[in-house]
């Protein structure tokens, strides 16, 4: 057998040990109930390596598997992204999943598999890769969001996630279809240069078509209007850890995803014109659709789920400046987010911690009333956490959003940066709408005290020093996403 | 006996488009399944397709991947589907209404 000269194993260590310890996590899982709490304590420190694996990584662009992998910065910054979010989500987890009982093993190991799939979906630089790593990450997440199976919601939920994701995929993979019939290449730098060379003299039907349905399959995994329609009921249905997980991990890999496809394939100027107006509209009607929505709601995480929906809005006006400062701009708003919405997940979760009860399912705005003189700490996070989804200095939202607005006008998208800013100053309204309930109304009756546990509240830490540190220093971290792709 | 790749392609546009059709028009969830593996075979014909035309082996490489995942992805949602099956008793889609806003 003959092996490549650049193999070169080290660079995936980091999936290796997480995948690794998925592994140990299940077999721990099947044993008798004291293995299955040892389970979460092994999951949490496999991400804690492979975090440090990642971060030895750093400096050195690397390749492997023949170019199939690359970890370059763009992907190493995502990779980081998801094993935060992936260890803060176990702490989440540490009470909800005691629920699960034996089963607990099994989640946190579907948990550590998503991660290496968002992991290999980020640095796949061949379109076969890229779809092997988006669907790791989205068959793990189909079992996730329907793990409470004796729960209508959550299988609801799940089946809803299940047929509008393989729907979605059906779709990428016909685009990669026609691309490689375009091409002849399944290597995205390689399809880039066959595909700028012929775009010089006319653009192919089928690049069109294969450019076409890739942007709809994305457009579905990152919940972009029109193709939003689970997200909500997905985002309500699914464990909150779960939920968190999914608004932020999972819309930064298919971020990563489409960015790696448009820059390595579509970077030719006479094909960016094509799709940088796509994502503009794509942009506007997500901003619309996601902020007036949620105007509407009065459950908490159903609110946060169109919320959700409304910041895919803003990354997509920086995906449409088609521009290096875009995805500088979309880099550090996807780190900003997920410390701020993993957070509001976090607290959303503990606060719907029923005694005995596992988790409940509504999250209504009621039970938010007078938070804030039951739970100071909790509800100082939770404000900390709304002021940054709203865009308010200094937090690390508003940085986030300044980031991208300016890529937005720089690249002379000046209508989408007012639209944007206009969109910001209305999710104001249904974000302090949340702070009113719980500094300014009367609490209902006592007795409903949430219980926290240890590990959620390192968990809410861990968000809210993130969320604060970007948002009063962040020249760190824009440094740091420069000279990416 | 050599086939026109035109003809294979224009057999697995019409697939992708009964499949597509099928997801979206039907209201038994196990019929929605089925739909999602003939576009998933559309997909497959369409690399076949290319495969041939461009004497080239990663389109067919592409086509065992695909039906590895798929059998995958057949797997879970048909888990999925007997986990609401025991709830209910029922695999309508029109009765998945707990969720709405």
């Amino acid at each position: 057998m003959i092996l490549p000269q650049d193999l070169s194993i080290h660079t995936i260590l980091p999936m290796v040990l997480l995948s690794a310890t998925g592994l140990a996590v299940l077999i721990l899982g099947t044993g008798w109930s004291r293995t299955a709490f040892m389970a979460r304590w092994l999951a949490l420190s496999g991400t804690l390596l492979a975090c440090l694996a990642t971060a030895a990584l750093w400096g050195r662009p690397a390749e492997s598997f023949a170019g199939a992998l690359v970890l370059d910065r763009f992907a190493l910054v995502l990779h980081l992204v998801f094993q935060i979010s992936c260890g803060i989500t176990v702490l989440f987890s540490f009470r909800s999943a005691r629920a699960l009982g034996r089963r607990s093993g099994e989640y946190y190991s579907l948990l550590l598999f998503c991660t290496v799939g968002m992991m290999v979906l980020t640095a796949g630089t061949n379109l076969l890769v890229i779809f092997l790593g988006l669907e790791v990450l989205s068959i793990s997440l189909y079992i996730l969001s329907g793990i409470h199976r004796e729960r209508r919601e959550s299988i609801e939920a799940a089946l809803k996630y299940f047929i509008l994701g393989a729907f979605s995929t059906c779709f990428i993979l016909y685009g990669i279809a026609f691309l490689y019939g375009a091409s002849g290449s399944l290597d995205l730098a390689e399809i880039g240069r066959i595909l700028g060379r012929a775009a010089a003299r006319e653009t192919s039907g089928f690049m069109r078509a294969g450019l076409g349905l890739m942007i709809v399959g994305f457009a579905f995994k990152i919940a972009a209007v029109p193709f939003h329609s689970w997200a909500p009921d997905v985002y309500q249905g699914a464990p909150t850890a779960i939920t968190g997980f999914m608004a932020t991990a999972t819309k930064a890999a298919a971020f990563g995803g489409l960015l790696r496809v448009l820059y390595l394939s579509f970077s030719a100027p006479a094909i960016r014109e094509t799709w940088g107006p796509v994502f503009a509209l794509l942009a506007v009607a997500t901003m619309v659709v996601g902020n007036l929505v949620a105007l509407a709601q009065d459950d908490v995480k159903r609110l946060l789920a169109y919320s959700s929906i409304a910041h895919a809005g803003y990354l997509l006006i920086a995906v449409a400046t088609a521009t290096e400062a875009g995805v500088r701009g979309i880099l550090f708003y996807l780190v900003s987010y997920t410390f701020m919405t993993l957070g509001a997940f976090g607290v959303i979760g503990l606060i719907g911690q029923k005694e005995g009860k596992g988790e409940s399912f509504s999250h209504n705005l009621a039970e938010y009333a007078g938070l804030g003189y039951r739970r100071p700490i909790l509800a100082g996070a939770m404000t900390l956490f709304l002021l940054s989804l709203t865009g308010i200095p200094p937090t690390a939202g508003f940085m986030g959003k300044f980031y991208i607005f300016r890529a937005a006008v720089g690249s002379h998208h000046v209508g989408l940066a007012i639209l944007g800013v206009i969109f910001s100053a209305i999710s104001a309204y249904y974000y302090l709408n949340i702070i009113v309930y719980m500094y300014m109304k009367r609490a209902p009756r006592e007795g409903m005290e949430p219980r926290i546990s240890f590990a959620g509240a390192i968990g809410i830490g861990i968000s809210l020093a993130g969320t604060l540190y970007l948002g009063l220093f962040p020249t760190g971290l824009w440094g740091l996403v420069g000279n990416l792709l | 006996m050599e086939i026109n790749p035109n003809f294979c392609l224009s057999i697995s546009l019409i697939l992708f488009t009964i499949g597509t059709a099928g997801v979206l028009l039907r209201r038994s969830i196990i019929v929605i399944l089925m739909s999602i593996e003939l576009m998933l075979n559309a997909v497959n014909l369409t690399f076949a397709a290319f495969s041939a035309q461009l004497r080239s082996m990663d389109g067919q490489i592409f086509v065992f991947f695909v039906m590895a995942v798929a059998a995958a992805e057949a797997v879970v949602g048909l888990a999925i589907l007997i986990a609401l099956f025991r709830l209910r008793g029922e695999t309508d889609a029109d009765g998945m209404n707990r969720l709405r806003w």
